[in-house]
């Protein structure tokens, strides 16, 4: 995506057209006032003065443009410079009264700039030496004719300086109010850019986020299905291969048929543990009141009989302090509980003589913390952070599918949990897990 | 540096314009010196054309001293215009141009646009006594001096009050005594002689 540029920079783009505008406008008034002089020329054939104060005022004006590039002096070299045009002309037509406009004229071009300080020179030119000569007259310095009006009096010499003033001071008015206005246009054009820019922005981030969603449930979708279609066959093979071991007495036959029932069984807690992920991902969080005591029944009922032959049996104990009712996602807290407890039996410490997992609830109003301890194997530090992760496994010999304590994961934040794992190899596990209460 | 440089350089060009301004004009607004070898011509002599003006004798002649070079005559032409049409029955015009370069009377004509005797003669200036342009010399009928001086106070000849060489033919007509004119009107200022330059 293009960058934004900054308000400054359009700004300073703004104002460097402005100036590279009125920059070649300047070239051709400068030239029109030159050739304006040269043609009232005619009249009193002024060439000297024509040519000459001309070109050095066009020689003042590119010069400094050429000596100091960088500012804008130039432009209040410009300012003076219409100024000592409008006495040229003056001058050129043997004081005709009317050759002060060109001084308004000046004013006027000098807006261009958009800089109400570009007056100050022009008018500072015009009144000071319009002062300068009136006082020598009006003190009798005979040498000087500054007027031969009857009626240009004190009074009509003042209104005269102060309707000058006005014209510059309205000149400079309308530079500051363009200049404003501009500013106000470039904040307007910055500010909508920005708006566009953000509100595609937030199109995109729709757009793919509708995408991840669709692609999401379309995973969910096939995964369900393929788990769901995994998971007939294999409770018809797991059917045939107990009919086969029940025909049959010859131990190497009865050896493998166990071998292919633990193996089908391994493939169906794998699949029903990717049923278990994709239910938690796909599901909205149900609403209802849990009873820990009979959740934790049913859950270690359903662990009866797990474990390996020469595993020992491990003692669950449950322990449920619940005065206030519970509500949260059934299935989930099924899920969650579930793979706790299994990986406590899973992986359970064969020199621990008495091996156990403890299942601590506390349910207060506003959360549920559960507490499942064990003194299995335990996992060592640098592990802890990885058991999480989807498919990781500590190590080749792990029994399970790698998706156990990721689902335990998953679960536990789609209820706005927390999760806690403290373990120590050779002594235990402890998850301690903090479930909100959803009764509202 | 370069900033000091700009200053001194805008500096210099602001005092070549204004020395143009005061070579072009101001200078002539102060009195143009009196030349050594002048003579001066009292007002009521008897200033004698020897025929170098094709002026009939029984008028008064105005004589007008012009210098086309010289600015200041430049600027007076309109109202020498004006004065030569508006007295033009009473009174027999003429132009004395003083300068080292060759004109025709016609080129000089076609500048005022006005058909009078233009002389070339510089003699007459001595005789008037004019050192400067642009000068009004104003002879009776008889060819006394009865006036000579500047036609204004200023070059712009806006200041009714200060039009010396108007009033001066003025009382002339009418009669009346010679008014006494100030050192405004009679001491010269303008271009010196005979070229535009007051050395």
């Amino acid at each position: 995506m293009a960058h934004q540029p900054t308000y400054q920079s359009i700004h300073d783009a703004f104002l460097l057209q402005v100036k590279h505008k009125s920059d070649r406008l300047m070239n051709y008034f400068l030239v029109g006032f030159f050739l304006a002089g040269l043609l009232l020329a005619i009249f009193y054939d002024t060439w000297l003065i024509a040519a000459g104060v001309g070109s050095l005022a066009l020689l003042a004006y590119y010069s400094t443009k050429v000596l100091l590039p960088g500012s804008n002096t130039y432009q209040y070299v410009v300012s003076t410079v219409f100024g000592i045009f409008m006495a040229q002309y003056i001058y050129q037509m043997h004081g005709l009264f009317e050759m002060h406009f060109i001084a308004f004229i000046g004013s006027a071009i000098l807006v261009t700039y958009q800089n109400w300080k570009l007056q100050i020179p022009l008018a500072l030119l015009v009144i000071v030496h319009h002062a300068s000569f009136g006082y020598l007259q009006y003190i009798g310095y005979d040498k000087i004719y500054f007027t031969q009006l009857d009626y240009m009096t004190l009074q009509t010499f003042i209104i005269h300086g102060i309707l000058a003033t006005i014209v510059f001071f309205i000149c400079g008015l309308w530079a500051f109010q363009l200049k404003k206005l501009n500013e106000r246009m470039i904040e307007q054009t910055y500010e909508m850019g920005r708006f566009q820019e953000e509100e595609l922005q937030k199109k995109a981030l729709l757009q793919s986020n509708d995408n991840l969603k669709k692609s999401n449930r379309e995973l969910d979708s096939f995964v369900y299905s393929v788990s769901h279609d995994l998971r007939a066959p294999l409770s018809s093979m797991l059917g045939v291969v107990g009919l086969c071991e029940m025909g049959t007495l010859d131990p190497f036959m009865q050896k493998n048929i166990t071998l292919i029932k633990t193996s089908i069984r391994k493939l169906d807690g794998f699949i029903i543990d990717i049923l278990d992920y994709s239910r938690n991902s796909r599901l909205e969080i149900d609403h209802q009141e849990i009873h820990f005591s009979d959740l934790l029944t049913d859950v270690s009922n359903n662990l009866k009989f797990m474990g390996t032959d020469d595993q020992k049996k491990v003692d669950v104990r449950t322990t449920v302090r619940n005065g206030v009712p519970f509500y949260s996602d059934k299935g989930r807290i099924s899920i969650i509980l579930n793979n706790l407890i299994s990986n406590s039996i899973r992986y359970q410490n064969p020199q621990a003589p008495d091996p156990f997992v403890e299942i601590n609830v506390n349910v207060s109003e506003s959360a549920a913390d559960i507490l499942v301890k064990d003194n299995g194997i335990g996992i060592s530090e640098e592990n802890q952070v990885k058991v999480f992760n989807m498919f990781y496994r500590v190590s080749d010999k792990s029994i399970g599918s790698g998706l156990g304590l990721y689902i335990v994961k998953e679960a536990v934040e789609k209820l706005k949990g927390v999760l806690e794992l403290r373990s120590e190899i050779g002594k235990g596990t402890e998850f301690v897990i903090r479930l909100p209460n959803l009764c509202s | 540096m370069k900033k000091i440089f700009t200053i001194v350089w805008l500096s210099g060009i602001l005092g070549g314009m204004a020395y143009i301004f005061w070579y072009t004009d101001w200078k002539y607004s102060l009195p143009t010196p009196v030349p050594k070898q002048y003579h001066p011509v009292p007002v009521g002599a008897h200033i004698d054309l020897g025929g170098k003006l094709f002026v009939s004798g029984d008028k008064p002649v105005f004589i007008h001293f012009f210098n086309p070079d010289c600015p200041c005559s430049r600027f007076n032409i309109p109202y020498f215009k004006s004065l030569a049409k508006r007295y033009r029955d009473k009174i027999s015009f003429a132009i004395v141009v003083l300068n080292n370069r060759e004109y025709t009377a016609k080129e000089i004509q076609n500048k005022f646009d006005i058909n009078i005797p233009v002389s070339f003669d510089s003699s007459l200036a001595a005789a008037c006594g004019v050192y400067s342009t642009p000068q009004a010399v104003l002879l009776d009928a008889n060819q006394h001096l009865y006036y000579r001086g500047n036609y204004n106070k200023s070059r712009y000849c806006t200041d009714t009050r200060s039009n010396y060489a108007q009033m001066a033919i003025d009382s002339l007509f009418a009669s009346a005594e010679r008014p006494v004119f100030t050192m405004y009107a009679l001491r010269a200022y303008g271009c010196g002689l005979p070229v535009c330059t007051q050395k």
